[in-house]
């Protein structure tokens, strides 16, 4: 549910990976998904699901990180 | 549910922003991935380079290629099994020595023709409302559908102590007793009697002589019940004391088990009369039999006179056939002696019974 426009990042152990409140999906390969500002590296990476608010990512995830 | 896939350039993935969307998946220098019917709207008015397929009619597509000639079999299989359920390929007359050939074009005129297959023009029920209103002198008619065939059930009229059995012993009816003839049924033979002719023992009541009247011979077998009134004495001598052998109520149930048809740790008690049901028999090798032994007393019993008296009419009763065309008459005592041991009846009796007696004509 949308409470506000703050971007959010939930790690569900090291496989998943729910994005809420996101705005842009920039770059998607197996290895790199890049949404906003969060570059999340691993291997095997999908994204399982998306709608207009959240983006479920599913891999082994080595990195996140920030860019801007 | 996601039922189209479509495939994008990778370089158009933040078009795929915020739009519901499954299984994203980079393969070479595409996306692919699974949508709906709104979404794949959205994807086509953004994206130009966009290929996408309905993955349902895909499949059915792909079923159809594949299987066509299955499932065009299936579907004549199917269609024959309806139609057999249907049509009619047969009229059986289901019991024994019951073919009519006037029920059978009446029901081969209820039938209408499509192609090599027959069906019936109507309902079964009317149908059989119908034929049992034409052929009201059967005991019972009806049809019913079993698969393809058509059965007709019929049930004769019963006429009691007349069988209709042709053995093809050829002969005559002769009368077997002196009587008055009180009535008669002939389906086949030449008749020589009429209501309240007095007959002898031996007379020609019905002959099977289908040329009698022009010297000649052509035998058949006649088939009649000729019913006379017959007067009789019957003697009945009834034992004052007797002892019979009876069961007193008692009743012992054992379960017995039996190896190899040979019975196991089994010991009967002294009771004589005995019934055995199987509870349990696999293939003779192992049986379980319930045993019912009844025990059973001398008992004895001395008759009086009116006793003795009821037990005598009961006798010719018993030994006299019970229907409705043969019945006793009256029975009166003629006489009575009695000693030591035993009561004597002597009765006159009156009845009616079939009195034609089967007498095969002798060739030579």
């Amino acid at each position: 549910m949308k409470i506000n426009n703050k971007i959010k990042l939930t790690i569900y152990k090291d496989d998943k990976i729910v994005i809420e409140n996101y705005q842009e999906l920039k770059d998607i390969s197996e290895t790199e998904i890049l949404v906003d500002i969060y570059q999340i590296q691993g291997t095997f990476l999908k994204i399982k699901k998306m709608d207009n608010y959240m983006i479920e990512i599913l891999g082994t995830m080595s990195t996140i990180n920030i860019v801007k | 549910m996601r039922g189209i896939k479509v495939k994008v350039n990778a370089k158009e993935s933040s078009k795929l922003s915020k739009k519901n969307i499954n299984n994203i998946k980079k393969k070479d220098e595409n996306l692919i991935f699974y949508t709906d019917e709104s979404g794949i709207k959205d994807l086509i008015s953004e994206i130009e380079n966009i290929e996408y397929e309905n993955i349902l009619k895909k499949r059915i597509k792909y079923f159809f290629q594949k299987h066509l000639i299955t499932v065009i079999a299936l579907i004549i299989i199917v269609i024959l099994l309806i139609n057999q359920s249907v049509a009619i390929t047969e009229i059986r007359f289901i019991n024994y020595n019951t073919y009519d050939e006037n029920v059978q074009s009446f029901l081969e005129n209820k039938l209408k023709k499509v192609g090599p297959f027959y069906y019936l023009d109507d309902s079964l029920n009317n149908i059989n409302f119908e034929i049992k209103s034409e052929f009201y002198d059967y005991e019972w008619i009806s049809i019913t559908k079993n698969g393809a065939y058509l059965d007709v059930d019929i049930k004769k009229q019963k006429v009691p102590g007349f069988e209709d059995v042709d053995d093809g012993i050829v002969g005559d009816y002769i009368a077997s007793r002196d009587a008055i003839i009180k009535a008669y049924y002939v389906k086949k033979g030449i008749i020589f009697i009429y209501e309240s002719l007095y007959v002898s023992k031996g007379d020609l009541l019905v002959s099977g002589n289908l040329k009698y009247h022009l010297n000649e011979i052509e035998y058949i077998k006649p088939q009649a019940i000729i019913i006379g009134e017959v007067l009789e004495y019957k003697s009945i001598k009834v034992e004052k004391n007797i002892t019979r052998t009876e069961r007193n109520g008692n009743l012992i149930i054992k379960n017995h088990l039996s190896l190899f048809n040979k019975p196991v740790f089994s010991k009967s008690p002294n009771e004589t009369e005995t019934e055995k049901k199987d509870v349990l028999n696999i293939l003779d090798f192992i049986k379980i039999q319930k045993s019912y032994y009844y025990e059973v007393e001398e008992v004895k019993i001395n008759y009086n006179y009116d006793e003795a008296f009821t037990y005598a009419k009961s006798l010719i009763r018993k030994e006299f056939p019970d229907n409705d065309y043969e019945k006793i008459i009256f029975m009166k005592l003629v006489s009575y002696t009695e000693d030591d041991n035993y009561y004597d009846f002597k009765f006159i009796v009156k009845k009616h019974e079939n009195i034609a007696q089967f007498v095969p004509y002798n060739q030579e």
